[in-house]
């Protein structure tokens, strides 16, 4: 231990006595020895479980969400973060541009050792902005106060009280449009350097064709047997289309699903038993959030690096 | 779809508020950043280049100067050597010289010295000769013929062998 | 493909499966709902789900599975 005996002690006692009041001002401190009568400021509500973003406000035709709120505040923080360490940016790196370049630096290596030297520069702005976006979105919303400074809006004669943060992840529209952002990308460059390879993974229709062409020509049994592989070749077509936009909705689902996930256990645990027990899980979540930005951006990392190499599956074949 | 709360404006909110994020950060991020990358690599890649050059020249320097203290030293070499050679030989002529002078000088003492030798050899004889003929004329009183006389006393002395000629 | 690569695809495979099959269920009853024909497309949905799950699952494994009977061959 680095510290000495007294110090010691007291941290004890601290921690002893943190313990006993989340203990007893907790949900499940109140079910087993009873309400003790503690002031309200040391208990936390029971978290309702909302999906859809709450409604802040309106902007023309937009309608503000909290969760757009924390997305602009996430881009606000990543660009004021890579100004201020640009704008006077030196070969030899000050502390916050080693950080800084440690992290696009291991991104970068990332996209060059999966997708090779000639692609890997150019997929790495976008994979990392995915990946940056991702992880400061839930690392931003772990920060204390973020989800507790509340708005309260009048509707209908009710008033709704609504925490004017809550992290993007946690939208499923979010989620859904960083999805849809990460498949225009692999379409785009999957057609960029596949060409007609991309369309033809999708829709292989050759063999079906070349088999009604023999048959014409009266080889009957090649003609069946073509007919019969190019059916199971369009099927097989099928289930890659398929499975390409169920792709999509799995990815905007994953990350949507681990992030509501966390955030109501985080709240869960906040509300069992407040300050102690919540704290492993602060620790999880942090993972949890750096794990699925590594996931997002890495998967489509890795499905943009299949569809420019299409060609060299097929020689390959 | 409603109770997951989908919706088409909120979805095209999210897509643009992320396509400006990537925007801004292309440009404030990722630009600045791998150009300071490339700029870092090439600076790394130049400095060790410059290295291995220096290197190479501070190789080729030794060298020369490895080359030029051979010469040197080859050259200090052959001058010791040639003055070693001069000096023998100007050692060789002197004594060459002192030899043959030395030879020169023997053989005239020695002609000197026969010479005179010669000298009065012939004299003594000369007077010998007188004597004996004085000394007969006054035993004979007689005066012999003195040519016959000398003839005489010449074969005599001849024949001794003490005192002829060289 | 790298193997790093198949691995880090395989992180999807659960929402994959799941996402398959809920929507095919939930297209053959929306399907269902509007022709009438309860349960008919309710089960075909199901049951693509089902395939384009099993096939999904194949395709990601697909890496792993050549490499083996690459090392199988030599």
């Amino acid at each position: 231990m680095g510290c000495s005996f007294p110090v010691l002690i007291v941290i004890i006692i601290i921690v002893l006595a943190v313990g006993v009041v989340s203990l007893l001002s907790g949900a499940l401190g109140k079910a087993i020895v009873g309400d003790v009568g503690l002031p309200d400021i040391f208990t936390v509500d029971a978290p309702h479980v909302q999906l859809p973003a709450e409604e802040i406000g309106h902007i023309g035709p937009i309608t503000i969400t909290n969760t757009l709120i924390a997305s602009w505040i996430t881009i606000v923080v990543l660009v004021a973060l890579a100004w201020a360490v640009t704008h006077r940016i030196k070969l030899i790196p000050s502390r916050l541009q080693s950080l800084l370049e440690f992290a696009i630096e291991w991104l970068l290596n990332l996209c060059t050792d999966v997708a090779g030297e000639k692609y890997g520069r150019r997929f790495f702005p976008i994979i990392t902005t995915i990946f940056l976006f991702v992880i400061m979105n839930s690392w931003l919303s772990l920060v204390p106060g973020f989800g507790s400074i509340t708005y309260t809006v009048a509707e209908h004669g009710e008033e709704h009280v609504m925490p004017l943060l809550r992290g993007a992840n946690t939208d499923i529209n979010f989620t859904l449009a960083l999805s849809i952002v990460s498949f225009i990308f692999v379409c785009y460059f999957g057609i960029r350097y596949s060409r007609l390879l991309f369309f033809k993974q999708f829709f292989n229709g050759g063999r079906f064709i070349r088999g009604h062409g023999l048959l014409f020509r009266g080889k009957v049994k090649a003609g069946f047997g073509s007919i019969g592989f190019g059916i199971i070749d369009m099927f097989v077509g099928f289930l890659e289309l398929i499975s390409f936009f169920i792709r999509l909705v799995s990815f905007a689902f994953r990350l949507f699903g681990n992030m509501l996930g966390g955030e109501i256990l985080i709240l869960m645990m906040l509300f069992l038993m407040p300050y102690l027990l919540a704290v492993p899980f602060y620790g999880l979540e942090l993972l949890v959030g750096a794990i699925q930005a590594l996931i997002f951006g890495g998967l489509t990392l890795v499905f943009v690096t299949m569809a420019v190499t299409l060609h060299e599956h097929e020689e390959a074949h | 779809m409603e109770g997951l709360g989908i919706n088409l404006p909120q979805l095209i909110a999210q897509i643009v508020s992320f396509l400006v994020l990537f925007g801004l950060l292309y440009f404030f991020a990722y630009k600045p950043i791998l150009r300071m990358f490339d700029e870092r690599s090439q600076r790394i890649k130049e400095s060790v280049e410059q290295a291995e050059k220096v290197k190479e020249e501070a190789a080729a320097a030794e060298e020369e100067n490895r080359k030029k203290l051979e010469t040197a030293a080859k050259e200090g070499q052959e001058a010791i050597a040639r003055a070693m050679r001069a000096g023998d030989e100007a050692r060789q002529r002197a004594q060459q010289e002192a030899q043959v002078e030395a030879a020169g000088l023997v053989e005239k003492a020695r002609q000197e010295i026969q010479r005179e030798r010669d000298e009065v050899i012939g004299e003594l004889r000369q007077e010998f000769a007188d004597l004996a003929v004085a000394a007969a004329e006054k035993v004979i009183e007689k005066s012999l013929d003195k040519e016959a006389h000398r003839e005489l006393i010449e074969k005599v002395l001849d024949e001794s062998t003490g005192l002829d000629k060289e | 493909m790298d193997k790093r690569l198949a691995a880090l695809g395989m992180l999807g495979v659960g929402f994959f499966v799941a996402g398959s099959i809920i929507l095919g269920v939930v297209g053959g009853n929306w399907l269902d709902s509007k022709l009438n024909s309860e349960p008919l497309w309710l089960i075909v949905g199901l049951l693509l789900g089902i395939v384009v799950a099993f096939y999904g699952v194949y395709a990601m494994l697909r890496p792993f599975l050549k490499d083996k009977q690459d090392k199988g061959n030599s």
